[in-house]
Parts: structure tokens; sequence; C-alpha cells
């Protein structure tokens, strides 16, 4: 069975990725950037276009939950029948004229999305594939038409093999390896791996970390540049004063976004300071 | 039965065998879960103990910060000047007497020390979590008074505490409350 296979002619993983993209840009408030998304889905998931035709097919097969078996069997034919309907060529030529869009209009890396129901998009997208032997077609009948029976479906991120994790790693080193001060990834290390032991080497390093940051601090204070500043002395204090609330404060994600800006604060400070 | 006999000056060398739930960081940080209330890590390279609340901190935790602190104090292994709350949430901290013999190791003795505390104190922390146990169980599992019998509940005149014939609104049972 193919393992690989091109996401990008996925008109399902195209759609669920730009929806993704629009949440975040709702989330963040970028207006302009949703006013793209908003337009290129109208323009292309619009009624009666050949995308729309080519999504409904794929989201008949993994929206239908808690559904028997013989109904499940009969949806997974109908909705080949229906696929095989579209021109190959004039979707071709659409799915091209998408991706040209989301390229030109917003950038790549909308198709670097998280999909959470990818493994299943794909499943249906080699369904639908001419070239699948008939043999492998049936085995991925079963799977779909299986998998559209559960009453509660398994949460496919669960199942996260070492391919995944290690293309995560690689995305995210090569994302943030230049960005991160080396405390910060440090930090976030420990955060990620804090479920293993009562984030108790979490808590260890924050409590060095906290601490290193006060002094560093306390000693910014007495560098000639900001202590002749009386609005710098004062944000200083501030930031002491936010770090020694910690005392009485249990873990939460506020605190380590602190603690992380903080990192960066002494780092810059002390690089001008060298070089004043 | 074979006889072992060592010969040479680590002959009579006591070996210290310790059961604890611990785990070592890659830092080389000892973290130990045992006791019922906090986290201890005996951090070897920074030579101090800090323990952290498990949960939320209240009185008890502080409690046991407390008597770990000063049975480590008692024994010689912490500086008791050194003691201080940490920068983070509920810890606490002392660092380690820096030993004057050489063959000596101060976090090993700290751990040994760490282990007799936790032994100590067993008995009150499993105390504990064995109540808090049986109360779950009173709710989960609740005796014959305080249960209904699993099946067809039996049919009769009076039944559960709604009696029938009450009229109930705000002044229906005044009557009845004044006579009782």
């Amino acid at each position: 069975m193919k393992i690989r296979h091109n996401k990008k002619r996925n008109t399902a993983f195209v759609y669920e990725a730009l929806i993704r993209e629009g949440t975040s840009a709702i989330l963040q408030k970028d207006e302009k950037r949703k006013q793209i998304i908003v337009d290129i889905i109208k323009e292309h998931f619009k009624n009666g276009s050949i995308l729309k035709s080519d999504l409904e097919c794929y989201r008949s097969l993994y929206k239908s939950q808690d559904i028997n078996k013989s109904t499940g069997t009969r949806i997974v034919r109908e909705a080949s029948l229906q696929k095989r309907l579209i021109n190959p060529k004039e979707l071709f030529a659409h799915q091209s004229h998408l991706i040209g869009d989301i390229n030109k209009k917003l950038e790549a890396s909308v198709f670097d999305n998280f999909v959470p129901n990818y493994k299943t998009l794909a499943t249906i997208s080699q369904l639908f594939a001419m070239a699948t032997p008939p043999k492998d077609r049936v085995i991925l009948e079963q799977i779909i038409v299986d998998n559209m029976s559960l009453a509660n479906p398994t949460d496919e991120t669960e199942d996260v093999d070492a391919l995944v994790i290690k293309s995560f790693v690689k995305k995210f080193n090569a994302k943030y390896d230049s960005e991160l001060l080396d405390e910060q990834k440090q930090l976030l290390t420990h955060y990620i791996v804090s479920f293993m032991d009562n984030a108790v080497e979490l808590k260890n390093f924050l409590n060095e970390e906290i601490s290193r940051l006060k002094k560093r601090l306390k000693d910014t204070q007495a560098i000639e540049y900001v202590s002749q500043d009386k609005e710098m002395i004062e944000k200083t204090s501030q930031v002491l004063t936010e770090l020694d609330s910690y005392k009485t404060q249990n873990i939460n994600e506020r605190i380590l976004l602190v603690v992380l800006k903080t990192q960066a604060l002494v780092q810059e400070v002390s690089q001008n300071g060298d070089s004043n | 039965m074979a006889i072992v006999i060592k010969i040479g000056a680590k002959a009579n060398q006591k070996k210290v065998r310790l059961d604890l739930n611990a785990r070592q960081a890659l830092n080389g940080d000892i973290m130990v879960f045992d006791h019922g209330d906090i986290d201890v890590v005996l951090s070897p390279s920074g030579n101090k103990i800090t323990t952290f609340p498990k949960d939320t901190m209240n009185d008890l935790v502080y409690g046991a910060q407390n008597r770990l602190m000063a049975h480590m104090v008692k024994k010689g292994i912490i500086v008791p000047e050194s003691i201080q709350a940490g920068s983070f949430y509920g810890a606490m901290e002392g660092t380690l007497h820096q030993p004057i013999k050489e063959d000596v190791s101060a976090p090993k003795l700290a751990l040994i020390n760490l282990s007799m505390f936790i032994n100590e104190e067993r008995p009150y922390f499993e105390n504990t979590e064995a109540i808090i146990s049986m109360d779950d169980d009173t709710l989960i599992h609740p005796d014959k008074e305080d249960s209904t019998e699993l099946g067809e509940v039996p049919q009769s005149t009076s039944q559960g505490s709604i009696r029938r014939g009450f009229v109930r609104d705000p002044y229906a049972l005044n009557y009845m409350y004044t006579m009782e």
C-alpha cells in the first residue's frame, strides 16, 4: 500500500488546512489575512464548483460517524461513484489554481498546518485514486467503514509514530533553532517532558532560573545607563516584583511566557551593557 | 553453601541499599517522590536539597518541609542558616555542608538521611492516604444502611421521603410542624 501521498492534491486536506489558518487569523485579530482566506474559500469552494463536489465526496466519508456497517458500505460506494463522475483533468486544473492562490496570496506554510484527521484523509485519498489495486481498495474501504461505524472515534493524535515526531522536531528546529536562547530551549524541554515526573524537574529548573534572572536584573539596575534612567529602573523593579510573586503561584502558561520573555530581556540588557 | 572471602582494604566496607521511588535528571539531580506531601530534589552539582509541594501549598506541606530540614540540620547534613524559601511556588531549599574528609560524599550522606526521614514519616502519610482512600470507598461502595438494594424495589404504601396527600406549597406544612 502507498505510504506517501501528495497532500496538496487532497482537496479535503487543503480545505481543513485553510480553515485552521483562518481560525488562527481570527484569534490573532488579523483581519486582512482572514479576509484573504475567506475570499479563497468562497471563490474555490462555492456551490456547484468542482472542488466543492470533490470536497463533499471526502466529507461524506470522514464526517459520518456512529452509523451501521451496511449503511457505511453503501455511503463509501456512492462517494466513490460520485468521485469517478468528476473530470480528473478539470479537477487537477482547479486544484492547481487553488494551490497557486494559496502560495501567492498567503504562503506555502499553510500546507504545514496540523490537521488532526490527516490519516483518515490520506486513506480516503488512496481509496479514490485510480491507480489503487482492487485488493488495497477493499482493505481501505473496510478501514473507512470501520471508522464510520465507531460511536466515539479514537483521537488520532494519540497514535503518533516516530516518523511523525521526527518530522515535527525537524520543523521545530528549523524554525526556532536560531531564534531561541539556550536557556529558553532548556525551559521548553523541561516543560514538554514535565508530565513524566509531576513537573519536579521543571519546578527545580524554574526555581534556579528565576533566582538567576532576579540576580541579573538587580545587577543591571547598577549599570550606569540604567541607573540614570528613571523609567528603566521603574520597569526593572516591576519585572522583579512580578518574578517575586511566583513564590506563591503554581505553574501556569503565563508564568512560562513571562520567564521566557525575561530570559530574552536579561540577554538583551547584558549584551547592550557589554557593548557600551 | 559457598563461602565468599574478601581480602583487602575494601573487605569490610559496608554497602547501603536504599529503596526509594526516585529518578535521576540529565543534570545529575536526584528527584525523590516517596513522601506523601512533598517532592525532594537532591542536587549534587548545586550542593543543595530543594523541596516542592506535591500538589498545592498548605500547612501539611510546610510542616513536612520544616521537619525534613530540621532532620537534616540535626544530622549535620545541611547548613542551618542556609535554609530559605526558593524563588518558585512553595519551594524550600538548604545547602549541604562541605565535608572535611575527601572520601566522604555529602550528596550520598544526604540521600541516606533523606531515606531515613521518609521511612520515619511513612506511617503518617500512608495513614493519611488510607483515610482518603476509605473516604472514597464509602462513596463508591456504601454500606447497607446508606444504599438501596439492587433490582426491583418492592411496593409499599409509603415509600421514599415524599408523603402522599400533602399539599406542597410554602405554607402548607406549617400546621404539621406546629403540632410537632
